[in-house]
């Protein structure tokens, strides 16, 4: 096997990473899936490759430090998607509502997933809701403004959380019930760190003021915010949990000290979704390849994975009601179909912990880019002329 | 003063027919300037009129220096602002322009001139009053739920004569108004009028129609704490005109008869009901819905409401005395009052101050109609300075309240901060000592903890505007 030299392999990736997003648009694929169908079709050439007898690894340790702080990215930007104050808007009776659907669409997923001996694990994944790939839909469809559009982004962002904290509690609680308690010292930190820099901004403002000003020469958002999401992730290290929930909490932290945060994301966007965040992407994908997909079993857990994550939702929508009208409630479970940040944090986790093996991962993996590929064009073709008329109906 | 006037043509004329101070005219049309000459002959000011382009720096300078003040009439836009472009550089220090397509207006205003739209009919009468302010003449009315201006067109309001309505501002659109533009809810009107029209005007936008009607100040009285907004509300009402409407919150004698001796005998007052002392009525049962709020809450939500259903044009305020500062601040935590200043439909001013206002702070963000409505309304009568802080992609808004201050000459100062809104309104508010700030009370620029410590903590006075 030849080793490359690390840095031709960085030359390599940044040169996928540049001509992805390219390939996306050519696809008409949110940038995040094509970006990951553009690692593995990388990664199934390469197989193919290795069946011909020339291997290349294109593994290192310089590019797997690159990617671990891509996927702390990743998920610190999941995590500042999040608004809580958003969730003031909704009545009471809606929070509960959403809640129950939730609970439900969990059991679900979970019951179908041990009915057929696979590990829960993979049922919180499935009962997950990509928030970065839903949002850029709806916001493309222009119904993000709408009643609609609301109530499917606050199951969205619940069921985004819900599937984060119950993985990383759900990972945890193997190595002990030590760890579960460790777990709460997060949310903690979390309310200590708000109410800080709550006082800090009220006190200092003019420091704060400098570190978010954008001229700043020093750039001292970006460094503040790396060092938060560093903080995060040394402490989720140093409880001995993975890091996907400190990163995750520290994006909800900034998200909700700074409520008005666009020009924040501005400038670590660049780091973010330009270096980074495409190297985690491109580097998971070349770990899996299509070819262990030509395999009946594979293709029954792919099939079996799709459904599961439709029905799950679908069934508690329509028998809630949820919507008020059959054919929205539909469309709402179609549209929250759309998995795949969930995905890929749990299979990474899975996979470290040992509980999802290589061929099941890349079925998952391969099921969150097709959920994200075929629901929102199933919404597209056949949902959105009910919808809209529902619509009409209801601002009238 | 001394007036130039660039563009001798039918308001021109007129304009240069009715002033009374030296001026100088310009005007490119020989046999015109030939007409002008002749209708202006008899008259005993010092005038000249000049045959020449507006739009020489040759001609202007001919007409003299020293101008106070200069009108530009002139038929093409490119050409009045390549004037407006000539005489800031000649130093003159007012400029007002006609503009004849709307949307150029941001250039002229964005060059430093004052700016009407044409074709609005009686123009010298508005130009008049941007020549002379007079508060009294100049009107500027939000049109509330309820007014019977609402769905009607400009036509048919039935406006008395001499007077014109300036400019709406609609949904953050300023709209160049004609006689079928119709009017609608939380729209933000000035009207200019000449002589004692005002109240006329007034009338066409008031539910009730009585002309003398005013603002309402309403104003709680639970204990003798509650005294110490009084200085405050007895300035606001010299100055408004607007009447104080007492709302005991419980049956105590003592205290209602303090609060009249401590208010003017010359404002007018007026006292309500007690807050009845029993419990919930059917009435109440309405008021049902808003959680966390006591029966003392809900009685003063209910008069509140109660006062805005008259849709009157004036400004209603509901004040209420500055809490004590707790020892510890929670902000996750909602208050009474916080949980109060959400559910009313009527500004809310959080009272400290008990001097005059001289600088007012205003934040503008994406919808901030009702907020410059308010923010105008108390600088004109108290004389303010308005400080508007805005982010870089609502400056448009900063220019619209500006075109609506000019009227009455107030003075805008502006402040675009980059970065987070949040924290730069705090630093502003720390850094410079403003007697008031107002703001929209829910808003996504503005985080909901530290409007929260403004509210609690802060000294000086707030209003939040639903």
């Amino acid at each position: 096997m030849s080793e490359l030299d690390p840095f031709l392999v960085l030359t390599l990736v940044a040169i996928l990473a540049f001509v992805a997003p390219f390939f996306a648009k050519a696809l008409k694929l949110p940038l995040v899936v094509g970006e990951i169908l553009f690692g593995v079709i990388v990664g199934t050439i390469l197989h193919l490759l290795d069946n011909f007898g020339l291997q290349i690894s294109l593994t290192s340790d310089v590019l797997e430090v690159l990617s671990t702080l891509g996927f702390i990215m990743l998920m610190f930007m999941v995590g500042m998607e999040h608004d809580l104050e958003e969730l003031k808007t909704f009545s009471r009776r809606e929070k509960w509502s959403v809640l129950l659907i939730l609970a439900a669409n969990f059991l679900i997923a979970v019951t179908a997933v041990t009915i057929f001996g696979l590990p829960i694990l993979i049922g919180i994944l499935l009962g997950g809701v990509s928030v970065a790939v839903l949002l850029p839909i709806l916001r493309e469809l222009q119904l993000i403004r709408t009643g609609f559009g609301f109530k499917i982004m606050l199951i969205a962002h619940l069921a985004d959380t819900i599937a984060i904290v119950l993985i990383s509690v759900f990972t945890a609680s193997l190595s002990g019930w030590v760890a579960l308690i460790e777990i709460l010292v997060i949310p903690l930190a979390f309310m200590a760190l708000f109410w800080l820099m709550d006082i800090l901004i009220w006190h200092r403002p003019r420091t704060i003021s400098r570190i978010l000003n954008p001229n700043d020469q020093s750039e001292l958002g970006v460094r503040s915010m790396l060092a938060i999401v560093l903080i995060f992730y040394g402490l989720a290290f140093f409880i001995g949990m993975e890091a996907i929930l400190g990163a995750f909490f520290a994006g909800m932290l900034f998200s909700a000290i700074f409520k008005e945060r666009g020009a924040l994301m501005d400038r670590f966007m660049p780091l973010g979704f330009g270096f980074l965040i495409p190297i985690f992407f491109i580097y998971q994908g070349f770990e899996l390849s299509f070819l262990s997909l030509w395999d009946p079993f594979a293709m029954g857990l792919l099939l079996l994975f799709i459904l599961t994550g439709a029905i799950s939702k679908a069934i508690p929508l329509l028998a809630s009601r949820f919507f008020k009208h059959r054919w929205s409630d539909l469309a709402g479970a179609v549209l929250l179909g759309t998995n795949l940040t969930v995905v890929i944090a749990g299979v990474n986790m899975g996979q470290k912990v040992g509980m999802i093996d290589p061929e099941v991962a890349s079925v998952l993996i391969l099921y969150g880019i097709i959920s994200c590929v075929v629901f929102p064009m199933i919404f597209k073709r056949i949902f959105r002329k009910y919808l809209e008329r529902y619509l009409q109906e209801d601002t009238r | 003063m001394k007036v130039l006037i660039l563009g001798g043509g039918s308001v021109g004329s007129k304009l240069a027919l009715d002033l009374e101070e030296p001026f100088a005219l310009i005007e490119a049309d020989p046999s015109r300037v030939w007409q002008l000459r002749n209708m202006l002959k008899g008259k005993e000011v010092d005038l000249r009129i000049i045959h020449g382009d507006g739009t020489s720096v040759d001609t202007i300078e001919s007409a003299g220096s020293d101008f106070d003040v200069a009108v530009v009439l002139m038929n093409k836009d490119a050409e009045n602002l390549e004037a407006v472009s000539i005489l800031k550089g000649l130093n003159v220090p007012r400029i007002i322009a006609r503009v004849n397509k709307s949307h150029n207006m941001y250039r002229f205003i964005g060059m430093g001139a004052e700016v009407f739209l044409h074709p609005i009919g009686y123009e010298e009468g508005l130009i008049r009053t941007m020549l002379f302010p007079d508060a009294n003449h100049a009107l500027q009315i939000f049109v509330r739920d309820g007014s019977p201006a609402i769905g009607r067109t400009i036509k048919e309001l039935g406006l008395p004569k001499g007077s014109v309505i300036g400019s709406i501002l609609r949904d953050d659109e300023l709209i160049p108004p004609t006689p079928s533009t119709e009017i609608m809810m939380g729209d933000l009107i000035a009207i200019d009028t000449v002589g004692k029209k005002a109240t006329q005007a007034w009338k066409a936008f008031s539910k009730t129609g009585k002309v003398e009607s005013s603002g309402h100040l309403l104003f709680p009285l639970s204990n003798a704490r509650d005294l110490g907004p009084i200085k405050e509300v007895e300035l606001l009402s010299k100055h408004l005109g607007s009447e104080i409407v007492l709302i005991p919150l419980k049956d105590d004698h003592g205290l209602i008869t303090s609060a009249r001796g401590l208010i003017s005998t010359r404002l007018p007052l007026r006292v309500l009901e007690p807050c009845p002392t029993d419990e919930p009525t059917r009435d109440d049962k309405e008021c049902v819905d808003l959680p966390g709020l006591g029966h003392k809450d809900r009685y003063l939500l209910r008069t509140i409401r109660d006062h805005m259903e008259e849709g009157s044009p004036h400004l209603d305020v509901f004040i209420v005395p500055g809490p004590k500062p707790p020892i510890l601040f929670m902000p996750f935590m909602s208050r009474p009052l916080d949980r109060m200043i959400a559910n009313s439909p009527m500004p809310v001013l959080i009272s400290r101050s008990v001097r005059k206002y001289r600088k007012i702070l205003l934040y503008l963000h994406s919808n901030c109609v009702q907020e410059i409505s308010v923010a105008i309304q108390l600088s004109r009568a108290m004389g303010s300075n308005i400080t508007a802080v805005y982010r870089p992609r609502n400056s448009r808004r900063a220019q619209y309240l500006k075109r609506f201050a000019q009227v009455y000459n107030i003075k805008v100062e502006e402040r675009k901060v980059i970065g987070n809104p949040t924290v730069e309104l705090i630093k502003e508010v720390k850094e410079s000592h403003h007697d008031l700030i107002i703001i929209k009370k829910d808003q996504k620029d503005i985080q909901t903890s530290q409007l929260r410590r403004l509210v609690h903590i802060w000294t000086g006075s707030m209003m939040l505007v639903p």
